[in-house]
């Protein structure tokens, strides 16, 4: 029942999408087909058809010193 | 125990040397002794805002090369005994001074003052290596811009990188009125999106305008930004006061209009 987006609403997810695009190294474009990919998928499995779903993905950069490097993102409303 | 923060953004024009400004004077009117440092050798203007561009000798620049004695170099503020600046070279670039001779100079206004205040140039290259070397804490300014945000969030992740131990986020020029239409982001919404702790949220406010005119920083005053600002400082110091959000009550004719947009 999303009839009108506000303009502070549309700079949020724009914001968003633009902030996982450069987190993952990841082109915008290819971000969005990976979305909705990732979207179609969930849904075929799971019976979600009033819920909203988030996907946490977390990177882990080990290097040879065995270190952990995290970076943590969230991928909201699929 | 003295705290040395840095005042950075990423992006130019979100309010940096405003915010300095005003938490220095803040910090300097509840009694902390306190030091403005202008890092942005070249594109010096933090001495523009306070008022004090007439009373310029020497510069960071000639401290860090020796040329004076760092007591020679701080200026004091016309209004507030404690508050110093000690004004950039104009004449210089960035690559005048190396992020090294930031921490020795920043170790050595420790020994004299409570607070240091280090406005940072905007970008991420050498001037903000330099101002964030010497620095115990960061203040991120940031607009509920899309620009703005997103450079918050690249200097975020390079003070983080870097060890900052503590990274809080001050968010300028909101407009009530705006984030009530829903068209500009809330202050709620950039925290999310940035997931940092919050130090103060300024609305856009006339009052900036004429106190830069003037070259009067207006925290304190019983203007809107002069009250954020002055109770940001509060909150530097560690004391717990509550920061609201500008959103507001809707006016009546608002609801009316926000009822015939849902319809």
């Amino acid at each position: 029942m999303r009839t009108h987006r506000t303009s502070g609403t549309i700079a949020k997810d724009r914001l968003e999408h633009m902030l996982i695009s450069d987190k993952m190294h990841v082109d915008p474009e290819v971000l969005a087909q990976m979305k909705r990919e990732m979207r179609s998928l969930l849904r075929k499995y799971i019976n979600a058809e009033h819920m909203r779903l988030d996907v946490q993905v977390r990177l882990i950069n080990v290097t040879e010193q065995g270190e952990e490097n995290v970076k943590t993102i969230q991928i909201k409303g699929l | 125990m003295s705290e040395v923060i840095v005042v950075t953004s990423g992006k130019g024009g979100v309010g940096k040397t405003t915010a300095t400004a005003n938490i220095g004077t803040g910090l300097a009117k509840l009694n902390q002794k306190t030091v403005l440092v202008d890092t942005d050798i070249g594109l010096r203007n933090l001495d523009v805002v306070m008022g004090l561009e007439n009373r310029i000798v020497y510069n960071l620049v000639d401290v860090v090369e020796g040329n004076c004695r760092l007591k020679q170099a701080l200026i004091r503020d016309k209004h507030h005994p404690n508050l110093y600046l000690l004004p950039a070279a104009q004449t210089k670039d960035k690559s005048a001074v190396t992020p090294e001779q930031m921490k020795k100079l920043a170790e050595d206004l420790r020994a004299h003052f409570d607070y240091i205040l280090l406005d940072c140039p905007a970008g991420i290259e050498q001037g903000f290596k330099n101002a964030v070397a010497g620095a115990d804490r960061a203040i991120v300014v940031t607009t509920p811009e899309v620009s703005a945000i997103r450079d918050a969030d690249r200097i975020i992740g390079l003070l983080e990188a870097g060890g900052m131990k503590q990274i809080d986020l001050l968010i300028n020029r909101l407009r009530p009125d705006l984030i009530r239409k829903g068209d500009m982001m809330s202050v709620a919404d950039v925290c999310e999106i940035l997931a940092l702790s919050l130090i103060g949220a300024v609305p856009d406010d006339a009052g900036i305008v004429v106190s830069t005119n003037q070259g009067e920083p207006l925290a304190g005053n019983d203007t809107p930004s002069g009250q954020a600002f002055f109770n940001i400082a509060r909150r530097v110091m560690g004391e717990s006061v509550e920061i609201p959000d500008f959103s507001g009550e809707l006016s009546f004719l608002e609801k009316m209009r926000s009822f015939f947009r849902k319809g």
